[in-house]
């Protein structure tokens, strides 16, 4: 189990530090284990959860940051203490050995942070006796960097009824400069444990700014200010353990903390054209804040001049039409990433995280150049938050839009990676909101429907001469829009592609140089060893996919083939290849049984546990799939059952249909299964069901092949 | 390991591509490293030779018989652009020094040597560390070699010297160098199957004999899943110190067993037991108990309970047992620990209780041989009425009286006073580990309904309760509803009652309602179905290159019976071939049988000696089709 009670969603700036303060031990301690609070003081077991394998009694977790008066810097504390109860041997297990480091330091780069740490470990007795645990006999466990001094404790006399009853306190003293931004967080508040009673508690000085915003029916921060420290608290009880489930978007569905604290000395930083107020905790950015997290003036493009030579070249240059932006994002791809794809696989190049957004950045700038009207589209991914909702810049994202009114047609893009999205947005984003960085309009992003991600296949199945329950098989899929991504991550290689791509500019793929004193060098073993490492990943991973979507066994895997990669303008990645599979026919006397539902492929089984279902169901995008699966009869034998393979179901939410006929020799299935939308209410996965279970049930449908019959 | 991470640390990788001028390899070296690489697929380095020295000498001032070893390694790469970690593990009581690397021209790298703690799975705290460094190779052919000294402080914690590495080693030599004042013997082990050069000289100048081995072409050491451990498997040498003269004396190291355990001893003897501490316990536990195995059994189980295996091997800690009263206050312990905090408790109850070491299964020698490499383990021995109980409370749910497989038939040094008794842990009848799966079932429309009930009992129940108890109450439902369906969503189990997980003695058992659906299909007059469930050891069967034996965890024996009430007017047409094979190793039965108007379903496996044995590995895999065929096939029942 990870213990991780904050979850990092960005890393901001690090400002330069020195040693951190040292509080003393003691006194720390006695702050934890000399709480007053009810709820620490009188923490009991709901009967609710008696049956659970531990549950979290209290837990707090506290920011208390103070500028340090005259000198330019901070102290930063931040704490977490918790009493579980543990019932039963796997919890006492669990809670058994801690590991932690009493000194760190991290941080980016040359910006270092440092900072000490305490901890302590007490345990209460069924009778109340408390015992408290002697860090003495922690042991230090990493030689190599003494500097963070990683240690680990067994915690003893520890046993079931226990309540095991811990802190740790980082004590942090930064340098500062103008501003200081804490790490942000975003958590749900389920955890692996049932937790009766929460407390999150900021408590601050001066300029110090707080952005917090409690989700999807967590409670509010409650104002206690006193002394001149603005002191904010969340407090919350009877929280369920964490449940996973299919298309689940925890931070839309279950209670949520999104927060961030930063240090200011003025009421303007990061990109806040508006005076921030360090008073009252803000709880979400405003329209013109968002607006402002980028600068949209793009003033120069490295690529500019190349870019136009090749579309002068190409005869392009100048048309503002489709096919020139299909060319201008083809060159700006390669030379920024594409060319580097092959060094990047022998380890000789880096393509670093900003690329893609250089990439958007330059085509901005031709379109700006060339007259063409193109926009910045500033959204938040779905699993994060709605656009209103948002608190954080590090949720936001920037998409380029292209308006060509020649065609009437407006084009999009996101941050393209390994692979080349032209005119997709990532289902992340389909039917998010968006502020219009010119106009400052709110739209919605376009969303893909259903047959735009489509997927077809086509299954030829023989029986083998000499042994009947083995099954030749012919796959050839082309799969379009974005359910091809996950298929061309798992099975296509650079070497699927990257020549063709290569020789489109003229250029060639690497080529060995051997012994050439400095500079650069790529050998033949490195190119070797590339391609056998690449030949092995691709044979494993092909074998999962066909084994996870068969659940048989399967064997003889061969002949793959690449017919389109679909990474640029064809618009589909479709390929081909045999196997032999076994498992799917069984014997019966001189007949035989055949799983002829199971060629489709493996559908979604939702277990007994989740026909209920009260959470949304968020997916990735609206899809679809269509199968053709042809069965060469073997002579002598007489297809019964067919009426098996014959369903339909559909409704708003999606739909699967089957039809089977027997053709001359051949048995010809026919399915499809589409999910209209992205998002179905959870009040609508009665109607999911419908067709999520007669898919399922398809794959199960067994037809007789009945000798002479 | 419950982890406090509060900084992530985003490391941004670069390659540093620096220039270098590559020596490229002669032809006939490239050409040995392609042979050696058509010999072994997967292995990307060999050793043309790894050659060792061991001098031993006896260090007067801490009167201990020291050693140090020389080693150089030739290293050459099967393939180019490989980057190999030399590694080289050492101790509290052992050193590496000297470490140097050159290339094939003779020019020396600089090697960014680093030590640190070994962490081991199971182990929380271990003195053990490595000390490494990464080579890199740039072309096929490519060589280093490779020199190092490693210093043993004291011979006893230098048992046993290997030939075999990671690697292939086409030329193995170890030279030891025993001054005649020192009385060593060397015991050669699995060396059958080498060729092996020995040799032995005497050299006048150090007054030592002078014995090489010498064995060509070994294997790597493989990793492969179910095998036995390094001593059953690789050539290797143990080093048995017997004596040494000193100022006209004998002092003796181990030359016999005797010496061994009068070094255990008084390692024991170091211990400062507070019996009082554990007396109160020891009586509360048995106050209720009215016979002796109850009290045994109190004790034994409330060790297994409340005392944590938590396992410092640091130094001396790493022999000596912690006192009785420390493992109690803190409620955990290695198996040293346990079984003294186990032996104490039952003497505070009146039993003869005494320490027992021993040697598990992955270790392959007895008590025959007086060395420090003969066992790995702790546990307690109670003597009753003359008869011996062996208590491993590291098994969490053992139940008294029955015994792991990992020591079974291993042989046991049970302390008695200034002797010491040899005993043998039994060995059990696998039909002690049985898991009973019973299921009757009626049809109905297409789906098989019913009841379902496992019986386990011996080991087959110990590591259901331990898997059981690991996962923890809030998920145990679930956990057993997968552990019934395997995930299968064909298959609805509901209504589950399980005995209780916390009781160790007689069988565990899970009863439930059964739903199979799509489990039968009707076409015509006929039903087709099967009724093999779990269709186990599906897909087991041995790939051809697969090196050594294969352990199961324990002897197994599982059962299974469905029962199938037929529906009215229908009786079955046709039913698959049974299975039945036989073998030592090995067993499986399987058939249907009609009886009135019942079709039964029999399925027994046994693996008696909880091993697979190479040599039979094509008999199983025919055998594993065989059952394969079987649970792929249909009972026809016809409408009469």
């Amino acid at each position: 189990m990870n213990f991780q009670f904050i979850s990092t969603l960005i890393l901001v700036f690090f400002t330069f530090s020195l040693v951190a303060q040292n509080p003393k031990p003691e006194e720390i301690r006695a702050t934890f284990w000399g709480n007053k609070a009810e709820a620490y003081q009188n923490a009991s077991l709901p009967e609710k959860w008696e049956g659970e394998s531990a549950v979290i009694l209290y837990q707090k977790i506290g920011y208390d940051y103070s500028k340090v008066p005259v000198l330019s810097k901070l102290n930063a504390t931040s704490y977490y203490h918790s009493r579980v109860v543990l019932l039963d041997k796997a919890a006492v297990k669990e809670f058994s050995e801690f590991s932690f480091s009493e000194t760190y330091s991290g941080g980016v780069g040359y910006q270092r942070l440092k900072g000490k740490s305490n901890v302590g470990f007490k345990i209460i007795k069924p009778d109340g006796t408390e015992k408290e645990v002697d860090l003495d006999k922690a042991v230090e466990v990493d030689e190599e960097n003494r500097r963070d001094n990683r240690k680990k404790i067994a915690i003893p006399d520890l046993q079931v009824g226990d309540v095991l009853d811990y802190y740790y306190q980082m004590d942090e003293r930064f340098n500062i400069v103008q501003m200081h931004a804490f790490d942000p967080v975003l958590t749900t508040l389920n955890q692996d444990y049932p937790l009766a009673h929460q407390e999150v508690e900021f408590n601050v000085g001066d300029n110090f700014y707080i952005y917090f915003q409690s989700l999807n029916g967590a409670p509010e921060l409650k104002n206690e200010s006193k002394d001149g420290r603005r002191i904010y608290r969340l407090v919350t009880n009877d929280i369920d353990k964490n449940e996973n489930k299919n298309w689940y978007y925890p931070y839309r569905s279950a209670p949520t903390l999104k927060f961030q604290v930063v240090y200011s000395k003025t009421p303007y930083f990061i990109s806040y054209k508006t005076p921030q107020d360090d008073t009252k905790p803000k709880n979400r950015l405003t329209k013109e804040e968002i607006l402002a997290i980028y600068d949209y003036s793009t003033t120069t493009s490295l690529q500019y001049k190349g870019l136009k030579k090749h579309l002068k070249n190409k005869g392009l240059l100048g048309q503002n039409n489709e096919a020139m932006i299909k060319e201008a994002y083809r060159y700006l791809y390669h030379q920024l990433i594409g060319k580097k794809i092959e060094k990047l696989y022998l380890g000789q190049a880096n393509i670093s995280n900003n690329v893609g957004r250089t990439l958007l950045q330059d085509l901005a700038y031709f379109c700006s150049r060339e007259g063409i009207k193109r926009d910045w589209l500033i959204t938040v991914p779905r699993e994060y938050s709605d656009l209103d909702d948002v608190l954080l810049f590090g949720e936001l994202t920037t998409l380029l839009g292209i308006n060509l009114e020649s065609e009437n047609k407006s084009i999009y893009f996101s941050s393209p990676g390994l692979y080349p999205h032209y005119n997709e947005i990532p289902g992340e984003y389909e039917g998010a909101m968006a502020y219009v960085a010119s106009s400052k309009e709110k739209i919605k992003l376009p969303v893909s429907s259903s047959k735009a991600n489509h997927t077809s296949s086509t299954t030829h199945v023989r029986f083998k001469k000499d042994d009947m329950t083995t099954l030749e098989v012919e796959k050839q899929y082309t799969h379009k829009g974005r359910n091809r991504y996950w298929y061309q991550g798992q099975l296509l290689g650079p070497y699927d592609y990257l020549e063709k791509e290569m020789g489109y500019f003229g250029e060639a793929l690497a080529a060995p140089v051997r012994n050439s004193g400095r500079g650069i060098k790529i050998t033949q073993e490195q190119l070797d060893n590339l391609k056998e490492e690449l030949a092995k990943q691709h044979e494993e991973s092909l074998k999962y996919v066909i084994e996870d979507n068969y659940k048989c066994e399967i064997s003889n895997i061969h002949d793959f083939e690449v017919q389109s990669p679909g990474r640029f303008f064809e618009d589909s990645t479709a390929y081909s290849y045999h196997f032999d599979a076994k498992g799917m026919v069984s014997k019966a006397g001189p007949n035989y049984i055949v799983q002829a539902g199971n060629f489709i492929g493996s559908q979604v089984e939702i277990p007994e546990k989740g026909m209920q279902r009260t959470a949304d169901v968020y997916m990735p995008y609206a899809r679809s799939f269509s199968e053709r699966v042809v069965i060469e009869l073997p002579e002598g034998y007489k297809v019964q059952g067919l009426q098996n393979l014959n369903k339909k179901v559909a409704n708003e939410a999606g739909g699967f249909s089957s039809e089977a006929s027997v053709e001359g020799n051949q048995l010809i299935i026919k399915t499809t299964k589409w999910y209209i939308n992205n998002f179905e209410p959870a009040e609508n996965w009665d109607k999911m069901l419908e067709f999520l279970e007669a898919a399922y049930q398809f794959t199960q449908e067994k037809v007789l092949l009945k000798k002479g019959g | 390991m419950y982890k406090i991470s509060w900084h992530i640390a985003f490391l941004l990788f670069t390659t540093s591509i620096f220039a270098q001028r590559i020596a490229t390899p002669p032809q006939e070296t490239i050409a040995q490293a392609k042979e050696i690489r058509a010999e072994y697929e997967d292995a990307k380095l060999a050793a043309t030779s790894y050659n060792q020295q061991v001098r031993f000498f006896l260090d007067k001032k801490n009167q201990k018989v020291a050693a140090e070893v020389n080693s150089q390694q030739n290293l050459m790469a099967l393939q180019g652009d490989y980057q190999h970690y030399v590694v080289q593990f050492f101790d509290e009581t052992s050193s590496i020094s000297d470490i140097e690397a050159k290339d094939s021209k003779g020019r020396r790298e600089r090697l960014d040597v680093k030590r640190n703690f070994y962490e081991q799975d199971g182990i929380f705290y271990s003195d053990a560390k490595m000390c490494y460094f990464p080579l890199h190779f740039e072309l096929q052919g490519s060589s280093y070699q490779v020199a190092l000294q490693k210093n043993y402080q004291d011979i006893r914690y230098f048992p046993s010297i290997y030939f075999s590495q990671p690697f292939p080693v086409q030329h193995a030599q170890i030279q030891f160098t025993i001054p005649r004042d020192l009385k060593i013997d060397l015991a050669e082990r699995n060396f059958e199957g080498y060729m092996v050069d020995k040799k032995s000289t005497y050299d006048s100048k150090e007054d030592a004999d002078v014995i090489s081995y010498t064995l060509k072409k070994l294997p790597p050491m493989t990793k492969e899943y179910g095998s036995k451990g390094p001593s059953h498997l690789y050539p290797h040498l143990l080093i048995l110190p017997k004596n040494f003269q000193q100022d006209g004396q004998t002092v003796k190291v181990f030359e016999t067993t005797k010496d061994l355990y009068h070094w255990y001893q008084s390692l024991v003897g170091l211990m400062r037991n507070d019996r009082t501490a554990v007396a109160d316990l020891s009586k509360k536990l048995t106050q209720n108990a009215t016979s002796d195995e109850e009290k045994i059994k109190a004790i034994y189980y409330w060790v297994q309970d409340n005392i944590r295996y938590i396992a410092f091997e640091d130094g001396i800690a790493g022999f000596k047992p912690d006192e009785c009263q420390n493992v109690l206050e803190k409620k955990y312990g290695d198996c040293k620990g346990m079984a003294n905090l186990t032996k104490e408790l039952l003497i505070a109850a009146g039993f003869d209780a005494r320490l027992t070491w021993i040697g598990t299964k992955r270790l392959a020698y007895d008590y025959s041989t007086p060395s420090l490499a003969v066992d790995n383990h702790m546990i307690c021995t109670i003597i009753l009425d003359d008869k011996k109980y062996f208590l491993d409370a590291t098994e969490e749910f053992n139940e008294f009286g029955q015994y792991a497989e990992r020591i079974q038939g291993k042989q046991v040094l049970i302390e008695d006073g200034d002797n010491f008794i040899l005993e043998t842990v039994p060995l059990a009848d696998f039909k002690n580990n049985t898991r009973n799966f019973t299921q009757n079932l009626t049809l109905e429309e297409g789906n098989l309904k019913g009841t379902g009930n496992y019986i386990y009992t011996g080991e087959s129940k110990a590591n259901f309760l331990y898997d059981l108890n690991s996962i923890g109450k809030g998920y145990e439902e679930d956990a057993l509803r997968y552990y019934i369906t395997d995930g299968d969503k064909n298959y609805k189990a509901t209504n589950i009652e399980v005995s209780d997980i916390g009781n160790r003695d007689g069988q565990m058992q899970l009863i439930f309602d059964v739903n199979w659906e799509n489990a039968a299909a009707a076409f015509g007059n006929e039903i087709y179905l099967n009724l093999d469930f779990e269709k186990t050891l599906d897909q087991f069967d041995f790939e051809d290159d697969r090196k050594n034996d294969y352990l199961f965890s324990h002897k197994m024996h599982q059962v299974t019976t469905v029962t199938l009430d037929l529906p009215e007017g229908y009786s079955a047409t046709y039913l698959p071939e049974p299975v039945d094979i036989q073998h030592d190793y090995f067993s499986f039965q399987i058939a249907y049988t009609q009886k009135d108007n019942q079709l039964l379903y029999t399925k027994t496996i046994a693996f008696p000696k909880a091993e697979i044995r190479k040599e039979d590995f094509a008999e199983w895999n025919k055998a594993i089709e065989a059952m394969n065929k079987m649970h792929n096939e249909q009972v026809v029942l016809t409408k009469t």
